[in-house]
């Protein structure tokens, strides 16, 4: 029956009705009950109140008697009433359903946070897809956890497609443990590829992507194979009732509604804290109470605002922890569970109102269902009546309930003993206002200098000031070292994403490979690791594809059948190398030397005999080299190599590649610990001032005479701890003019790079400094050995010395005997 | 020179006339869009670069950003002079040929004049000078009159004008950058 026949069967029944005519007053009792059950008149606001106070006028006058004044109460209510309903009439009605697809942006930056959360999710559920071996109770548990926090988010920023998708995948996953048998990973696998797409398409604003996947979804309602059962969202859909929606986007918030959301936010976040406490704690009564006291005013403020789903929820959750604190009930894990619930959904409702996803009848249902699990009956009745009745008029845009005495369309949902959101407080900052940060502490780094250096404020004889400088100094490097701590992340999910690449190869090539992973906790400047991504998927292609033999080849050379592909991250020196390592068949020196001269990537003339080995490498670097003789939709176009070392180099990183054929190659990526800040020291030549990179410099000495040795009267070297290392001046090697030619009247500083130690003879050392590293312009692009440009305290620039190649440069016949 | 030049030839109809800044490198006088010139600096401590071509001075720091300087007059091989206190840089935004991005660059010149208009009717073709001369960085000559005199204008493509690429640096670069640059370099 809807509303407005309703309506008209009261109205009837209350023109009909006379003084001291119980019949008819029964009829006009029955009429309002009807209406009231139909309590969230959506397409109409009609006044909760009105309709609670009408009911409580008819239950006076049944006590007693019926009187002319209960005729005109009853006459106005219904013309209210209808006043009403006709109002709204003209209002086009609020949707029912939930928004299918396409996926509805309600607010970007949720839909931001929803991606940059779904892929991590993703990422978590691949690395336990990934363990080996039969999946153990707590894994699945664990993957559990997540499919419904990714769901639990969809239903936040109203992806409904994907919501239900991961819905089936959570209800999949039980059905199959539930049949006792294993749970097949290839159709998770799927799953969080589709939702990388997925998230991927959102990320490009596509908007035509289909949120859900009808073949994935089918086939996981195919599981487990004997499985007849009907699913989850069948049986819902049985429900007639189910899917109404019983809070939908206010038509407008005003400051009141923003307030109580935010602080609404706020207690509820606490109370999730107190929750928590309370699994470790659980007689701990105070934080019954704050939970309590969070719940209570949730109710208060949503009953002032008559938005009584919320005040119904909350209401509820209050009656359960009520019970705790009389003792009626224990701080138990299905509790627990339930509060998180209550909350989550709270939070969800709270979303809903400032235009989210709506939020289902069924889901308040089945959440208060969950919390009145052990308790009386009560906890599942809405609030009294009056309760909310007194607040003021209630507008809330609700639909008629379902009848509450039908039996539940769904069956109470098996408690979930889940955490809660994550215990870290963590929040998500645009990696733009990091990159800002960073930005301006390297500036106040500078300014700091110059303030220092300022001769004005060298003269400066006064302890005090010097002790307050020296205090702002060592505040900054503090705050330097946490900005740039920022930027760090780990290697893991990087590594991790390896893991699932290698597994997919490996199937595809029919080869057998297990990666071994090491370090993936080393941190690394953001950047470093996105850009390293692309390149060490392509290295690990060409391990793949490339390195690692078939099985009968392996068997055949004497090896395990098995490949191994070692990654590995680690510090050494002041860079990070990452290392990737495998024992397959190494690379073909002449193949490479045979490609290379059919290609003209040497000239025929060069005797191809002549280069090392480092040089034949070096090669494959080249754009479009490939010693593949079929190109496969693996690799072998030759595009992947030259990617590897684009992306290193842009990153002031290098490739080494070592390689023994028959047993396997290795490729070492070293990379800067960090893009913007070095600690550096500067040195002065002639007039001419340089930055060497403290990490580079093992030593600095003063040559006493009879240390130095001459070769041919050319080339110098020094006998250093046993060690003869060589002497390069870096005033020819820059040419330098006014640098001082005596050798033991200037310094030596010993320089290590790539286990290749020398002496590098500056003028003087005038002292270490953190120092901005910045790009020397694009017009000049890269200088060699020069790494990039430094801001000194008196505002002049200074190069930054790149060691490695400042080395290579002087090892070259021309370089340093100019 | 089919077109005489009108007294008032270059402020005439600015719909087709484009503005250029003047300045001169020993008695030449050389023109740059006016829309590429960020702005015009006294002569600073410039830090000179090592492994960079001679015309390379070196690096500034203009507010915090550190750009590269070159001396037009040895970029042009023109008889090198000292410093004088008209020594100027000239901050022009330069498109690098590989990246489609600006890039800042400052520039040494004698002296800077003014700025004139020049309409595209009076700018000649660069006259072929035979080898004498790369005509490779002028985008042709402009008849104006500067300090009350008709001069001709050198029109200056300030992008290949500030590049490496011209064959008359080539020599000077220094040793090949990176060792398998060099490798692949030579082969080819």
């Amino acid at each position: 029956m809807d509303l407005e026949n309703l309506i008209d069967e009261a109205a009837r029944a209350v023109i009909g009705v006379a003084p001291n005519d119980r019949e008819s007053l029964a009829r006009v009792r029955a009429a309002f009950m009807e209406l009231e059950r139909a309590g969230p008149l959506q397409d109409a606001p009609v006044p909760q109140s009105l309709l609670t106070s009408v009911r409580a006028r008819l239950d006076e006058a049944a006590a007693s008697e019926v009187d002319e004044d209960l005729c005109t109460t009853l006459r106005d209510a219904i013309e209210e009433i209808q006043g009403w309903v006709d109002e709204a009439g003209t209002a086009p009605p609020t949707s029912r359903e939930e928004s299918a697809h396409p996926p509805s942006p309600n607010d970007d930056s949720l839909i931001q946070a929803w991606i940059a959360s779904a892929l991590d999710t993703a990422g978590d559920i691949e690395a336990i897809l990934l363990l080996e071996g039969e999946m153990e109770a707590s894994s699945i548990a664990e993957l559990r956890r997540l499919l419904h926090n990714l769901k639990g988010e969809c239903g936040v920023v109203g992806i409904s497609g994907a919501q239900s998708l991961f819905h089936e995948a959570e209800s999949t996953i039980d059905r199959v443990t539930d049949a006792g048998e294993t749970l097949v990973r290839d159709w998770l696998f799927e799953l969080v590829d589709w939702t990388r797409d997925f998230a991927a398409g959102l990320q490009q604003g596509a908007r035509g992507v289909s949120d859900t996947d009808d073949r994935l979804l089918s086939s996981m309602r195919s599981m487990p194979s004997c499985g007849d059962r009907p699913t989850d969202s069948e049986r819902s859909s049985d429900g007639d009732s189910g899917s109404e929606l019983v809070v939908t986007a206010l038509a407008e918030t005003d400051e009141t509604v923003t307030e109580f959301l935010s602080e609404a936010r706020e207690h509820l976040s606490e109370s999730e804290g107190a929750l928590l406490e309370l699994d470790r704690t659980p007689d701990d009564l105070e934080l019954v109470n704050t939970v309590f006291r969070a719940f209570h005013t949730i109710k208060g403020v949503a009953g002032f605002l008559d938005l009584e789903a919320i005040v119904r929820l909350s209401h509820t959750t209050e009656f359960a922890l009520d019970q705790v604190r009389n003792g009626e009930r224990s701080v138990d894990a299905p509790l627990l569970g339930a509060v998180l619930q209550s909350s989550d959904l709270l939070g969800r409702m709270f979303d809903a109102l400032e235009g989210g996803t709506p939020v289902a009848r069924d889901e308040l249902d089945s959440v208060i269902r969950g919390l009145g699990l052990d308790a009386t009956g009560d906890a599942d009745a809405p609030p009294p009546a009056p309760d909310t009745a007194a607040r003021g008029a209630i507008e809330a845009p609700l639909e008629p309930a379902p009848d509450e005495s039908k039996p539940a369309p769904t069956p109470a949902p098996s408690v979930n003993t889940k955490k809660g959101p994550s215990t870290d407080h963590g929040i998500k900052v645009s990696t733009g206002r990091l990159d800002s940060i960073v930005d301006l502490v390297g500036e106040l780094v500078i300014a700091q200098q110059m303030v220092v250096q300022d001769p004005s404020v060298v003269r400066l004889n006064d302890q005090r000031s010097q002790r307050n400088l020296a205090q702002v100094g060592k505040i900054i490097r503090d705050l330097q070292e946490v900005a740039m701590s920022l930027r760090m992340v780990t290697m893991r999910a990087t590594f991790q994403k390896m893991n699932r690449l290698v597994r997919d190869l490996s199937s595809k090539s029919g080869k057998r490979i297990r990666l071994e992973i090491e370090g993936e906790d080393t941190e690394l400047d953001r950047t470093v690791v996105d850009e390293i991504r692309d390149p060490l998927v392509h290295m690990i292609r060409n391990a793949c594809d490339h390195g690692l033999e078939s099985p009968e080849e392996r068997l055949a050379a004497g090896k395990a059948e098995e490949g191994t592909l070692k990654l590995r991250a680690f510090h050494k020196g002041g860079s990070i190398v990452v290392a990737i390592e495998d024992d397959g068949r190494g690379l073909p020196r002449e193949k490479i030397l045979r490609k290379a001269i059919e290609r003209g990537v040497i000239a025929r003339d060069r005797d191809p005999n002549e280069l090392s080995d480092d040089e034949v490498y070096a090669l494959i670097f080249a754009p479009g080299f490939s010693t593949a003789d079929q190109v496969s939709d693996v690799s072998g176009r030759g595009v992947g190599m030259d990617v590897v070392r684009r992306n290193v180099e842009a990153l002031r990183g290098k490739v080494e590649i070592s390689s023994v054929e028959g047993h396997g190659t290795t490729f070492h990526l070293s990379l800067p610990l960090t893009m913007a800040i070095i600690d550096g020291m500067v040195v002065r030549v002639g007039d001419q001032r340089y930055v060497i990179p403290t990490l580079a410099i093992e030593q600095s000495l003063r040559p006493a005479p009879n240390q130095l040795e001459t070769v041919m009267n050319r080339g110098e070297a020094i006998l250093l701890h046993g060690e003869l290392l060589p002497v390069y001046r870096l005033s020819h090697l820059f040419r330098i003019d006014g640098a001082n030619d005596s050798l033991s009247e200037t310094l030596l500083v010993v320089l290590e790079s790539n286990s290749t130690r020398c002496c590098l003879q500056v003028d003087e050392l005038l002292g270490q400094q953190q120092v901005v590293i910045k790009s020397l312009g694009d017009a000049l692009g890269q200088v060699r050995g020069v790494s990039g440009g430094a801001i000194l305290g008196d505002g002049r620039v200074a190069p930054i010395l790149d060691v490695a190649a400042l080395l290579a440069q002087a090892e070259e016949p021309t370089g340093a005997l100019r | 020179m089919n077109k005489p030049a009108q007294a008032d030839d270059h402020r005439v109809d600015p719909e087709n006339a484009s503005k250029y800044l003047t300045f001169t490198l020993g008695s030449e006088h050389y023109g740059v869009e006016i829309l590429r010139i960020r702005e015009i600096i006294g002569l600073l401590d410039i830090t000179p670069m090592p492994n960079t071509p001679d015309y390379i001075k070196g690096v500034i720091n203009l507010r915090g950003k550190i750009i590269p300087v070159i001396d037009l007059r040895m970029k042009f091989a023109l008889h090198c002079t000292e410093f004088t206190e008209e020594t100027c840089v000239i901050v022009v935004e330069v498109t690098n040929n590989e990246a489609e991005e600006r890039s800042l660059m400052g520039v040494i010149v004698d002296s800077v004049s003014e700025v004139v208009s020049i309409a595209e009717t009076s700018i000649e073709p660069t006259p072929r000078f035979g080898a004498a001369v790369s005509a490779d960085f002028i985008r042709g000559l402009g008849k104006t009159e500067i300090s009350g005199q008709d001069r001709v204008l050198i029109l200056l493509d300030i992008d290949r004008a500030v590049s490496d690429r011209s064959e008359d640096v080539q020599n000077d670069t220094g040793p090949a950058s990176l060792s398998v640059d060099g490798l692949a370099s030579k082969a080819a």
